[in-house]
């Protein structure tokens, strides 16, 4: 049962556009009235998908959309009590101002002075009064981006949705109209839905930032929540700045990473295995000895109000900021605060796969197969003559058995020879640890698989995964 | 002597004086003389009080007509279709429609009168209407062509903004996507109207004898008539220029149209 104060609810949706590839996959989200929400991520993200879907441009494959828990998913756009503002403006060249904001009040069929009231209405809340005679191709980028608001929110939809309206503006302009939108917001009281790779401008403006990539919601917060406390580090790399590390936990508020033990505020069971976050302006440089780690700074760059110093500390590498500007090869003492530091657990769903056993001991998996000893599987089992027994020497049928395979990504590299690893793939993520890179390669099968290396590669590399054969661990399931 | 750039215009600049201006005035001559020699404009009276050349001066104008809002009619929805259908490849489907231009115009026109003399028995009986028929199949590319390019430099968000502010199918058609398509439209009739006014082979080869402008003029060419002859062609021409010019000052109205409204 939806609250009285949701507005809008996706359920279960999902999209794909040539039946393979999922742009949208199983997405959930509830919007309230009179909400500031703004869909995040990087492009491709499937943001603007679920923006188009809202606004009746595109059916969602599966799943409902429901507006005041109807289901609106197959209406048309003019059935919905919705409007958009397009990223290109999309205005009609063809006519001018005037006719251009009435067209919807037109079509509607209201009363010509009505109309008119209207329209001047909407002028005076983008700041453009006295443009209705002039024409389209008269008007500033800036000016048309208005235009377009002012024709969406004339015909006084419960929803406006934006998509990416302040990406063709120049930097000055972008910043004015965000407080510009964020006061039409607050006059008109009805619900945004903001469609933004800018992550500046989702913080700046929103109420609520739904973070997104590769077609899943990623994080669900208020702006201090996405930044002070990222749900994961895809998040914490993507909002602003921020050092990350494998580390473990090893004690009730103590966490170890770069061979150092740190208070934080998070709490785990000891040895959980964790990501540490620690954002820039949390690093404090302090004097060598009063540090909780020694390190020198090998770069030091000017930012415009601050100096980004990048320090190394044995292998490790921080990003830190500092008002005065240091010195290279000056030696420094890094001292983080217990709530500078952000733990969340280290995803242990990763680089689990399933395979089967076939009738040449072989190993199944989706994107590969491989010969294992199955002797290990089964306890007190030999292989004999081609067939694998018990110790009390009956027959074990292992085919169709299935296997749970897991490696862990420290043990593995990439290599672009394609015939040195088990499995092929492009890179489709990059997060940096400080002394290495972890990647997420995706196969053609659509398996991610997490890796390490201490190399730099680029997104949509080609690369194959090496894991040495006693990286990988198996069970049976 | 030193080579400028405008040097390179002096074949053509002798091409067009002995291809184009002189032969224009020496048909000015003609269509201004009586046989006597003298400048006259009878020729020009007597097109304007001659009952038979006024009516193939009317009717050219209606075969003209006819064929250009046939063309149109088809032309549109085609266009349409390959430029916002789904079509992965519409440039490929757009050449197999302009493909029947490789091939040489009456042998189009004979295989055409085949067809249509099987279906109607003796094509002596709708002479307008086969006219029609084959100056469309003759002129479609040219309506396709314009329609396709305007249309598909349509932004789709525009068409999608009509939607959301709630318009239907028809009145994005009507509101929005015809008025952009203005230009591609002015050129496409322009580039219909003009050769459908003058074809006479069509008529020829279709048993049609009624005359058309064209046709006038080999009429009285024919019968070494070469001063009414001159003058029809002088009043053709006279047309053309009109036609252009409105038709030219429509599709600039249509591209400044913004603009101007915003002075």
């Amino acid at each position: 049962m939806p609250e009285n104060n949701t507005i809008i609810e996706l359920k279960n949706i999902s999209k794909s556009f040539d039946r393979e590839t999922m742009v949208i996959d199983n997405l959930n989200l509830e919007i309230k009235k009179g909400e500031f929400v703004t869909l995040l991520g990087p492009s491709g993200c499937g943001k603007t998908t679920i923006l188009r879907m809202i606004g009746g441009f595109e059916t969602p494959t599966d799943g409902q959309i429901l507006l005041h828990g109807e289901d609106i998913s197959k209406l048309p756009p003019d059935k919905r009590p919705i409007n958009t503002v397009f990223q290109k403006y999309a205005l009609f060249p063809s006519m001018n101002i005037y006719d251009n904001i009435a067209f919807g009040l037109k079509i509607k069929k209201l009363d010509k002075k009505t109309i008119d009231e209207k329209v001047k209405k909407a002028l005076e809340i983008v700041d453009l009064e006295g443009f209705e005679k002039r024409g389209v191709a008269t008007l500033s980028g800036g000016q048309q981006q208005r235009i377009a608001i002012a024709r969406a929110i004339v015909n006084e939809p419960e929803i406006l949705l934006l998509d990416e309206p302040l990406g063709a503006l120049d930097y000055k302009m972008r910043k004015e109209m965000q407080l510009e939108l964020k006061e039409m917001h607050r006059e008109l009281g009805i619900t945004f839905i903001f469609v933004t790779h800018d992550q500046e401008e989702a913080l700046t403006m929103s109420d609520k930032i739904v973070v997104m990539s590769d077609g899943k919601i990623q994080q669900v917060g208020t702006p201090e929540e996405i930044y002070d406390t990222p749900s994961n580090v895809f998040v914490a790399d993507f909002i602003g700045e921020s050092n990350i590390f494998n580390g473990r936990m090893v004690g009730s508020g103590k966490v170890r990473f770069c061979h150092t033990d740190f208070d934080c505020v998070d709490d785990y069971p000891v040895d959980t295995k964790i990501e540490a976050m620690i954002r820039p302006e949390n690093v404090h440089l302090v004097d060598p000895e009063k540090g909780m780690l020694k390190g020198k700074v090998y770069s030091s760059i000017f930012k415009g109000i601050y100096y980004e110093i990048l320090i190394m500390c044995g292998k490790y590498e921080f990003t830190a900021q500092s008002q005065k500007e240091i010195p290279e090869d000056t030696e420094v003492g890094i001292s983080i605060d217990p709530d500078g530091i952000h733990v969340v657990p280290y995803n242990i769903h990763k680089n689990h796969f399933a395979g089967v056993i076939d009738e040449e001991f072989n190993v199944q998996f989706v994107d590969f197969s491989m010969n294992i000893d199955l002797t290990k599987l089964f306890a007190d089992s030999v292989m004999k003559d081609g067939a694998l027994y018990a110790k009390n020497g009956t027959l074990i049928d292992t085919t169709g058995k299935k296997i749970d395979a897991y490696f862990d990504p420290e043990k593995s590299d990439l290599s672009d020879n394609a015939d040195e690893g088990i499995v092929q793939g492009h890179i489709i993520s990059i997060i940096y640890k400080g002394d290495h890179y972890s990647y997420i390669v995706r196969s053609k099968n659509e398996i991610d698989y997490y890796a390490d290396d201490d190399y730099l590669w680029n997104i949509g590399d080609y690369v194959s995964v090496v894991v040495p054969e006693e990286g990988i661990e198996y069970n049976l399931i | 002597m030193k080579f400028t750039r405008s040097k390179l215009s002096i074949p053509y600049i002798i091409y067009m004086i002995l291809f184009v201006v002189l032969p224009l005035l020496v048909v000015c001559y003609y269509a201004f003389t009586g046989d006597d020699g003298n400048l006259t404009i009878d020729n020009f009276r007597s097109f304007f009080t001659n009952g038979k050349t006024l009516g193939t001066l009317f009717y050219s104008v209606v075969i003209a007509l006819s064929t250009t809002l046939v063309c149109l009619i088809l032309a549109y929805p085609t266009a349409y279709i390959l430029a916002k259908g789904p079509f992965k490849r519409a440039d490929v489907i757009l050449v197999l429609f302009v493909m029947p231009m490789w091939i040489n115009f009456t042998l189009r026109i004979t295989a055409l009168k085949e067809v249509l003399s099987m279906l109607e028995g003796n094509l002596a009986y709708h002479p307008f209407m086969n006219t029609v028929l084959c100056m469309t199949y003759d002129f479609l590319p040219f309506m396709i062509m314009p329609l396709y390019t305007s249309l598909s430099k349509l932004d789709d968000n525009v068409i999608e903004a009509a939607a959301d502010l709630g318009a239907k199918p028809v009145q994005i058609l009507v509101k929005i996507v015809i008025p952009m398509s203005m230009p591609g439209i002015i050129s496409g009739v322009t580039m219909v109207f003009l050769p459908a006014m003058t074809n006479y082979v069509v008529l020829d080869m279709v048993y049609n004898s009624t005359f058309i402008m064209g046709s006038l003029i080999g009429s009285y060419f024919s019968s070494y008539d070469w001063h009414n002859g001159s003058m029809i062609s002088v009043i053709l021409l006279l047309l053309i220029i009109i036609i252009s010019a409105i038709s030219s000052k429509l599709s600039k109205e249509e591209l400044d149209k913004p603009t101007v409204q915003g002075l």
